[in-house]
């Protein structure tokens, strides 16, 4: 198995290269300027060309990609050309903020997900699993914006205003923690009040795909169960509490690992609507800003970023079919 | 197929469960309870804020935020319709005088002025902010201010003098710049990147040494700005303890944000939802002025028609503007335009210069006048069997503008006139309409300087860097110079005004219309002035009502803003 892991890592390099080259060019070819930034009657055409050159971008474009290379694989990222600030530093402010966030929705998208397949599954066509069907659908249809918009408006505006509604059941509507007085919490209260923060969106983030995974679980777990050896636990009078948990769940979740390994980049890239509606600073919105401004450095970057997550989050995956299937084994 | 009970997978001890789900009620009543802090306001922003020193900044609210952190040397106000310069708290001279043939300055600084490290604020700073605009790496937006400055020179610790080239009206504004302290940033390379690092502006726990009357208590980018008092500054000590600007780029949420009363102030508030907002309770929206203008820019270098005055005249005379900003919804804050001088400054406008009225059938009878017909019956018109046929591109995310190109490709289809529309994104859409040039037809907008005439020159003569229409006029070319050269602002007027006629009459735009900001304030916030120098000027004097005994509405806790 090690061995097998350490192949797959090395093929990776390449291919991130390829993804990185590939991206580079995109980059280049799109229309923009990183210098628009600096478009304004008071600011002198030498001064644009100026910025320009401190920034390389007056180089021919070999030039840059193997400057930009050498400095990439050397570990230094570079300088944002919008925010003025190195491009690590903008990742240490962000990525942790996006793990917090799609870590929780991933822990929703798949606890809650797995939860409702298993309960469709062993009810299946019952009013319940149809009323979870519907629900899982409308829910999966929704855009999560959209959904993002609505739980603001319920749990943030509109239940404020109801005079028996708990206070601790209103959320904020965006912010990671409180604008005024997070800091004279202690450590429980500063962990609670990011807590209160971080209910809307993950649950803005996680329900929908949370609802496809149940679709995904409630499939898998139907065509279990209906197999042999399901009936011969039975048979020998196992509890159907074992049966289901302990039998049928862990060959069930195959399919389910293939997407676990799918959302893995999703850790990292964060969304970018739900981001900007909950004003959650994330890698989501910083990559869409970045692109927006032309700011290379960190397209690239992040870029670099989620092409290591696709190839570990499949690697992942791989291994743990291994861990879970014992019939499934790595030369 | 055997049916499961659901009793059957939830069974079982019931205690931990318990126990989770009433840690977790507890853990978020808890986080609901952040303490509250009196005299502090939470004002919602669309963008974070850039680079905290007055020679980088870019935006609006760069600037603002940066004369609270930085005084200058005087302090502009909006006076009745006019600028006036005045020596008072938000200064750092207590005086200035003229001197030789009035091409000089000397500013006299307060003797008691400090940075918020407690050193003294000297002439020195003076020079250095001046020599730091300078500076091509920092490619500042004030670097202009040195087109007729000669020098700026220290006399001794507190006399500081401007040497113009000639005496000129914005000698002021000019020596107006925010001074920043040259012991923090002498040393460090004059360029954006090398200042924005410098460790007093870039560390985790940064705080920037200013002279204004607030400090930088805390700044996490992308999230939030949170100020409060300096009490070493001249401008004297704040009522508010606490200003947090946040960061809140989606419009709905600034705006639920507000009404739940999370925030205090939306800046800025959608101009659409703005009439609702203001209908609302405990709400008021307020404008800033006329300061944004929108136009059609026709540029003749790619689409040959436009060349011609009365096909730009007829392409105006078929936009009803009134039409369009109802259309808009936001007729209450724009007023149509008749050229490129802002109502603000009524004396830069010649009376007789008015918006283009909604005439389509005057428009037909040019195009036909120019040669323009119908002759294949297609609904569009032609002349030497080319069609008058052109792409208009706008910006993408802006969708007023979006909108507002819509309703004109109607308007102009109307008269015969066929538009394609390109919507593009920003930055994309900037460098192909002010870079390259690149464009038939753009629907964009401008901001006007408090000063609109000093700029000018960047626009209208043939050569300018944004005469992004390849507009040419003989006469303009001699106008513009001529009212650059006025010494006074009463020598001035009369030539801008002759300016702006000829571009009014010359129509190298179709000027659309000058359009005003908005924003929300809760009524508790008071105290507050707010005209074109913006929201925040006087934020060291804004006041709190006390809260009102909660009615229907319960205190926020949720946010701990309250």
């Amino acid at each position: 198995m090690t061995a097998y892991i350490g192949r797959r890592l090395l093929h990776a390099i390449p291919l991130t290269l390829g993804i990185l080259t590939l991206v580079f060019v995109l980059v280049q070819l799109a229309p923009g300027d990183p210098a628009a930034l600096y478009i304004q009657p008071n600011v002198a055409p030498e001064v644009i060309e100026q910025m320009r050159e401190n920034w390389g971008l007056d180089q021919p474009i070999h030039i840059q990609y193997f400057q930009w290379m050498k400095s990439f694989v050397t570990g230094d990222f570079g300088y944002s050309l919008a925010q003025h600030r190195p491009v690590t530093a903008i990742l240490a402010d962000r990525i942790p903020n996006t793990l917090i966030l799609s870590g929780t929705a991933l822990l929703i998208i798949f606890a809650l997900g797995i939860a409702l397949g298993i309960i469709q599954a062993v009810r299946q066509h019952s009013a319940l699993d149809n009323v979870l069907t519907f629900g899982s659908l409308f829910i999966y249809s929704m855009p999560s914006f959209w959904l993002a918009l609505m739980l603001i408006l319920i749990f943030s505006s509109k239940l404020h205003t109801v005079g028996w509604w708990p206070d601790w059941l209103t959320f904020p509507p965006s912010g990671i923690t409180s604008s005024v007085g997070y800091e004279s919490l202690g450590f429980w209260g500063k962990l609670a009040d990011r807590l209160h923060h971080l209910v809307l969106p993950s649950i803005a983030l996680g329900v929908s795909s949370a609802a496809a995974v149940a679709r995904y679980m409630r499939s898998s777990m139907l065509e279990v169960i209906r197999q042999d050896y399901i009936r011969t636990a039975r048979a020998k009078g196992l509890p159907e509490r074992a049966v289901i948990l302990k039998h049928a769940l862990k060959n069930a979740l195959l399919p389910i690992i293939t997407l676990f390994g799918l959302y893995l980049p999703f850790l990292l890239s964060g969304a970018v609507l739900v981001e900007t509606v909950f004003a959650w600073p994330g890698m989501g919105k910083t990559i869409v800003d970045a692109i927006y401004a032309r700011d290379y450095p960190v397209v690239m970057a992040t870029s670099f970023l989620f092409a290591v997550m696709v190839v570990v989050g499949n690697l992942i995956a791989d291994v743990l079919y291994a861990v879970i299937d014992p019939r499934i084994r790595y030369d | 197929m055997a049916r499961v009970g659901l009793e059957a997978l939830t069974a079982g001890p019931a205690s931990w469960r318990r126990r989770v789900v009433a840690g977790l009620a507890l853990a978020l009543a808890a986080g609901c309870g952040a303490p509250a802090a009196e005299r502090s306001v939470v004002i919602a922003v669309s963008s974070d804020v850039g680079i905290l020193l007055p020679a980088a900044e870019l935006t609006t609210l760069d600037a603002a935020i940066g004369n609270l952190l930085y005084l200058g040397l005087n302090s502009a106000r909006w006076n009745d319709g006019a600028i006036e310069y005045r020596a008072d708290e938000m200064s750092l001279a207590d005086s200035w005088t003229p001197e030789s043939d009035s091409t000089v300055l000397v500013y006299h600084l307060k003797p008691d002025a400090v940075w918020s490290d407690g050193v003294p604020i000297t002439a020195r700073d003076v020079v250095f902010s001046y020599e730091l605009i300078r500076a091509p790496g920092v490619a500042s937006r004030y670097a202009s201010f040195w087109a007729e400055l000669d020098s700026v020179v220290a006399r001794g610790q507190h006399d500081v003098a401007f040497h113009f080239r000639r005496p000129h009206p914005r000698m002021l504004l000019h020596s107006g710049l925010s001074i920043m302290p040259a012991h923090i940033f002498e040393g460090t390379p004059a360029n954006t990147d090398a200042l924005a690092g410098h460790r007093s502006l870039s560390a985790p726990d940064a705080r920037p040494v200013v002279s204004g009357p607030f400090l930088v208590r805390e700044r996490r980018p992308g999230e939030r700005l949170v100020l409060e008092p300096n009490r070493r500054s001249v401008a004297g000590r704040p009522w508010l303890e606490r200003v947090v600007f946040r960061v809140q780029p989606d419009p709905a949420t600034r705006v639920i944000a507000l009404e739940s009363g999370r925030v205090d102030v939306i800046d800025p508030v959608p101009l659409a939802r703005a009439g609702e907002l203001a209908a609302a309770p405990d709400i008021r929206v307020e404008t800033t002025g006329l300061r944004y203008y929108e136009y059609i820019a026709w540029n003749g270098r790619r689409f040959a028609p436009f060349r011609e005055p009365t096909v730009r005249r007829a392409l105006s005379l078929a936009i009803d503007r009134p039409g369009v900003l109802a259309g808009l919804g936001i007729e209450e804050f724009a007023s149509p335009a008749a050229g490129p001088a802002t109502p603000l400054f009524p004396e830069l406008i010649d009376p007789a210069v008015r918006p283009d009225p909604f005439l389509p059938d005057s428009a037909r009878a040019l195009l036909r006048a120019a040669g323009w017909r119908d002759s294949d019956g297609d609904d569009v018109l032609d002349r030497d069997g080319v069609p008058f046929q052109f792409v208009l591109v706008t910006q993408a995310d802006n969708e007023r503008r979006r909108a507002a190109a819509e309703i004109i490709q109607a308007q102009l289809a109307a008269i015969g006139v066929a538009t394609r529309l390109r919507a593009l994104e920003r930055n994309a859409l900037l460098d192909l309409v002010y870079n390259r040039k690149d464009f038939e037809a753009a629907l964009v907008g401008w901001g006007v300087t408090l000063e609109p005439d000093y700029l000018a020159d960047q626009f209208w003569p043939a050569d300018a860097q944004y005469n992004i229409t390849g507009y040419r006029s003989v006469a303009l070319d001699s106008l513009v110079p001529r009212a650059r050269s006025a010494r006074t602002d009463e020598e001035a007027r009369p030539r801008w005004r002759a300016v702006g006629v000829q571009i009014a009459r010359d129509r190298p735009y179709a000027f659309l219309w000058f359009y005003t900001e908005a924003v929300a304030l809760r009524e508790r916030v008071q105290n507050v002035r707010i005209d074109v120098y913006g929201v925040y000027q006087n934020l060291h004097r804004w006041r709190l009502e006390p809260a009102a005994p909660a009615t229907t509405s319960r205190q926020t806790t949720g946010d701990g803003e309250r």
